[in-house]
């Protein structure tokens, strides 16, 4: 150990990094970026035109809720929001249920039918939806459900299935093979192993494939447009029609819309990040 | 090898190597069968009957959903080769994909690695990242509405503080309505990614960065030299996520905003391909086009992968 | 720790079963979208030959609350289900721009409405020829409605084998309105001629103001670049333009020669071609714009001081022009009455309806309410009830000139209709030749 070493450890240690200086410009400068649009937004809605468009960054005069509560009563959306609520926690179960034992298949066990599967399902993406759309329609007006909000639930795995797919299955190639060993020794099988191991382990990996789904899910259009009729609007479907309801565009009105809609997202966000701490804390650098 | 070897119960009688091989293989295959058959059916379902459906429209004259589908093939392949718009729309796709790959994900990675360090502040500064994409298309085009109109957010911002000369009606020049739509894909790319990265670093064993900075190594270097040779993989599922996103997804900016205009500057294959369906009512054209990007997505997957896992040995 | 989670999972499973099972079971009632609800007289009455079921009319249309006609199209619903109480109206409210697309994915599973409020352009004008709506030549004459709707009415909604496609029902004038107070700040009258118009833009602009401000960035600019070639041309003329592509033509040549001269003259507004409709609207509003180019949807929009200064009339008239006014546009192309096969069914309710609501009272309501102008002959207005642009666009001193929806090729309607062209017509800096070469290709292309 030599002066010259024991200097370099000290200041890294000790005087302010330019990294970490560069790092917080950057990350307040982009934040700030983030931040006044959706500043600009949440202002909005309580404004009314002339004032978003010729004053958009001041504060509104007054907390005038109105624009909210039209909102909700043209369009019913919290009514549309529960309901795409729902859509999406059971198309995300159901893409999990689907997903995980087939990604786990295919990153553990090290078959041809694996490489040929995960090859089948990369093509998956780039399939444009709207080929399908009348098959689609015909199959669910023959199954019955049509509007019916069950068919949105079992429609949108399909489409979440090959991110799902290659995210989890990349994330599972990643982790040590002892895991299962150590399971095997115990005397597991499969499915235990899958559940009571892999499961936990993969938190990170789950909760970032639930948020990604869940944002697709719920800016999700045209099949929703499709298969469900005024009564089940989803949430995308009722602000459109808060948009197109009016010939001369309330902006305060969507503004007011946008935010209602935009509530569970952040608060699912807000959830599962915690999620994304403790599940990494147990168990991923343990063993 | 040694994992087949312990799994098998002590109790049992000991066959010999080959033949046990070959059991543990056999039984491997039928586990993964049925593990992986509900989401393989789906997927089937879902999937490859679309993609048969995709080929089968683009042979054909469909005007309207309403009207009867006549073949015409092969004149929706002509009709592709000697369209004006599609090198254009090739060519606007192209810049999207630089701009909206190189100018996200190395920027996002550096985000990303300073978020994962947990600084003071790191877990507001992940959240403020991450919101963009939280944000619904209709919110996006209307903030961004707000922003580039001629008497907008931007204009003024300019105006105050004397770039007066800069202003200009973003969304209606030819020169810059592209730049601006991939400012917006920039915007939210940049958070959205960084928080992933920052997911998938906080994955690296602290001793690491340690053993690095007792050898006298900068953040910099070590986010380089440690950092990202171990996200290799990762940064190919990455590119892949945005690759494809600009692809097929950007689309929906193009049609709340400016349809593919002026002129042609926004056309991108995507929108070309919506608004050939649902705007011009040319549906068999339509998976023409759906055809092209189809393979483009393939080929440069493909190429994705290949390089990825070469790198990463 | 594990078992926990799998019971989490377990109850959202449940959760979700059941709040889907509840989601989905909303009972077929009628349930506008208004807040006023309406509560259907269910009680059938026991005659030997009533039904012992309500007959359900399902309608999709695009009138919700915010909508000028929507509240007496809700009215009508209301009084209709009094009057009859064996018929119970589902109406559902969509997206004006969704519905041709909801109908025929329906349509093609038979799933359709009975009926379907929607404007003629654009894909609906394949619906007859398709089978997914009925003609209604032979329902206009036995349902007694023969001889009431105005003749430039039906011609509209007649293909050219004599069919008809559907009842009219929604007309519109689209004049260009003044801002008086704008003018007389500039010290110029209102222009009639091209000339006047240059004159008058220069004023404008040197008293503070802006002159003609249109929506450049989106389809309903493209209006005003038509309604201005159309200044220039001849009916028979602009139908080999507009309707042909013949943009070789010296009198389309010159059509668009006289656009760009005006656009140089600076007759339209800064950053003309960067504005979407509700920013023209509200720039309009404002009351520093000295002309816009608004339909009659917009009649009940304008606030109330600015509504006594608004003069309406048509587009100032070029050197040479054919026209004996300033021209406009007006149409009954904006909403028609389709009656699909599934309404077919149902003819005796599909009649009783359509005769209530083209009863000329009844028609009434959506003239005074939302200055809609009807699509029968005689309709009973009561003046005093009636909005008073409304009342000046029926003697505006114009000249209507034709309506370019009903002859443009329909792929080429479909990309004029983005306003990507139109807002490069706008942009300064284009050329003549620029515009005609794109309108050429264009044409070409969508052959």
């Amino acid at each position: 150990m030599s002066t010259r070493h024991s200097q370099i450890t000290q200041k890294a240690r000790n005087s302010p990094d330019g990294f970490v200086i560069g790092g917080y410009f950057f990350s307040i400068l982009y934040a700030f970026l983030i931040i006044i649009p959706l500043y600009f937004v949440v202002i909005s809605a309580f404004k009314n035109n002339s004032q978003i468009i010729t004053t958009p960054l001041a504060l509104p005069s007054a907390l005038d809720f109105n624009k909210f509560l039209q909102a909700q009563s043209n369009v019913n959306l919290l009514r549309a929001m529960l309901i795409s609520v729902v859509v999406a926690i059971g198309a995300e179960i159901l893409t999990l249920v689907l997903a995980f034992p087939a990604a786990y298949a295919i990153a553990r066990m090290q078959t041809r039918l694996a490489s040929l599967t995960e090859a089948i399902f990369s093509l998956g993406f780039l399939i444009p939806s709207l080929a399908i759309l009348m098959p689609v329609y015909l199959m669910t007006a023959k199954a019955g459900l049509l509007y019916h909000p069950i068919a949105l639930v079992i429609l949108y795995p399909a489409f979440s299935l090959p991110l799902s797919l290659i995210l989890l299955t990349s994330f599972m190639r990643k982790l040590p093979r002892e895991l299962e060993e150590s399971a095997v020794m115990d005397g597991g099988n499969v499915l235990q192993i899958i559940i009571y191991i892999f499961f936990p382990i993969c938190m990170p990996g789950i909760l970032t494939v639930l948020v990604l789904n869940f944002i697709n899910i719920w800016n999700e259009y045209l099949f929703a447009l499709i298969l469900m009729d005024s009564n089940n609007r989803t949430v995308q479907l009722a602000l459109a029609l808060l948009r197109a309801n009016q010939r001369s565009v309330d902006y305060g009105l969507i503004a007011a819309g946008v935010l209602i809609s935009m509530i569970p997202v952040f608060i699912i966000f807000i959830f599962f990040q915690d999620r994304i701490m403790s599940g990494m804390l147990t168990g991923a650098i343990k063993e | 090898m040694a994992a087949a070897n312990r799994a098998i119960p002590a109790d049992k009688e000991v066959y010999s190597n080959a033949m046990y091989h070959r059991r543990i293989v056999h039984r491997r295959q039928i586990t993964f069968c049925l593990l992986a058959f509900p989401a393989l059916l789906w997927f089937l379902a879902f999937m490859l009957w679309p993609l048969l459906n995709m080929l089968y429209i683009s042979t054909t004259q469909w005007d309207g959903l309403a009207l009867p589908q006549i073949s015409n093939f092969p004149d929706n392949f002509i009709r592709l080769y000697y369209d004006p718009n599609i090198p254009i729309a090739l060519r606007n796709t192209g810049i999207h994909l630089l701009f909206g790959i190189l100018g996200v994900l190395p920027f996002a990675f550096m985000l990303g690695f300073f978020l994962s360090l947990h600084k003071p502040g790191y877990r507001i500064l992940r959240t403020i990242f991450f919101s963009p994409s939280l944000i619904s298309v209709a919110a996006l085009a209307m903030i961004f509405l707000g922003l580039y109109r001629p008497a907008g957010m931007l204009n003024s911002f300019l105006n105050t503080v004397g770039l007066s000369s800069l202003t200009r009606v973003w969304l209606g020049n030819q020169s810059t309505a592209l730049a601006a739509l991939i400012a917006i894909d920039i915007w939210s790319g940049i958070g959205f990614y960084s928080v992933l990265f920052f997911a998938a670093l906080t994955n690296i064993p602290e001793e690491l960065y340690e053993a690095a900075m007792l050898d006298g190594a900068g953040y910099w270097t070590i986010m380089w030299k440690i950092a990202f040779p171990l996200m290799l993989d990762f940064f190919g599922v990455v590119i892949i996520l945005q690759f494809l996103y600009i692809l097929s997804g950007a689309a929906q900016i193009v049609i709340l905003l400016t349809n593919g205009g002026p002129g042609t500057s926004t056309l991108t294959l995507g929108y070309y391909l919506y608004s050939q369906a649902f705007l011009i009512q040319r549906m068999g054209y339509s998976q023409a086009i759906a055809i092209v990007l189809f393979s483009i997505g393939i080929l440069v997957i493909l190429l994705i992968r290949h390089i990825s896992s070469r790198l990463s040995y | 720790m594990n078992n926990r989670r799998i019971s989490m999972m377990i109850a959202l499973l449940v959760v979700t079963s059941m709040a889907l099972s509840a989601c989905g079971g909303t009972p077929a009632t009628a349930s506008p979208a208004t807040s006023a609800p309406v509560e259907p007289t269910s009680a059938p009455v026991q005659a030997t030959t009533a039904p012992a079921e309500p007959v359900t009319l399902t309608i999709w249309h695009n009138w919700g609350p915010d909508d000028a006609k929507g509240p007496p199209l809700q009215s009508i619903f209301k009084d209709f289900m009094a009057a009859n109480p064996d018929i119970v109206i589902k109406d559902e409210v969509y997206v004006d721009a969704d519905i041709p697309l909801k109908v025929e994915t329906a349509s093609a599973a038979k799933q359709e409405p009975d009926l379907v409020f929607v404007q003629r352009v654009g894909s609906p004008q394949t619906w007859t020829e398709a089978g997914i709506a009925l003609p209604v030549n032979d329902l206009i004459k036995e349902w007694g409605l023969d001889g009431l709707f105005k003749e430039a009415a039906l011609k509209e909604y007649t293909l050219p084998d004599g069919k008809i496609q559907a009842f009219p029902l929604e007309g519109y004038t689209w004049p260009i309105w003044y801002n008086t107070s704008v003018f007389e700040k500039a010290g110029v009258p209102i222009p009639t001629t091209t000339d006047e118009l240059i004159a008058a833009a220069k004023a404008i602009r040197a008293a503070g103001d802006q002159p003609i401000i249109a929506s450049g960035s989106d389809g309903m600019g493209l209006y005003l670049f038509t309604l201005v070639l159309q200044s220039l041309l001849p009916d028979e003329e602009a139908k080999k333009c507009l309707g042909n592509g013949e943009w070789t033509l010296p009198s389309c040549i010159s059509a668009v020669e006289l656009f760009v001269q005006l656009r140089d003259a600076g007759v339209f507004a800064d950053n003309v071609e960067g504005l979407d409709f509700a920013t023209a609207n509200e720039n309009y509003f404002a009351g520093n714009v000295g002309m816009s180019h608004f339909g009659a949807w917009s009649f009940a929009d304008p606030p109330k001081d600015l509504q006594s200064k608004i003069q309406l009339g048509g587009f100032p008239l070029p050197a040479g022009s054919p026209h004996r006014a300033p021209v406009i546009y007006s149409s009954f192309s904006a909403k028609g009455v389709w009656v699909t096969p599934n309404g077919g069914a149902k003819m005796d309710a599909v009649k009783k309806f359509i005769q209530f609501l083209y009863k000329p009272e009844n028609l009434a309501r959506f003239v005074e309410q939302a200055g809609m102008t009807p699509p029968l002959k005689d309709v009973p207005i009561d003046a005093s009830k009636l909005n008073p642009l409304f009342v000046q666009s029926l003697t505006m001193p114009v000249e209507i000139a034709m309506t370019p929806d009903d002859y443009y090729p329909p792929k080429v309607q479909a990309e004029l209709g983005t306003g990507k062209l139109s807002q490069l017509a706008f942009t300064p800096g284009t050329t003549a030749e620029q515009i005609l070469a794109d309108l050429t290709a264009l044409y070409e292309a969508n052959k």
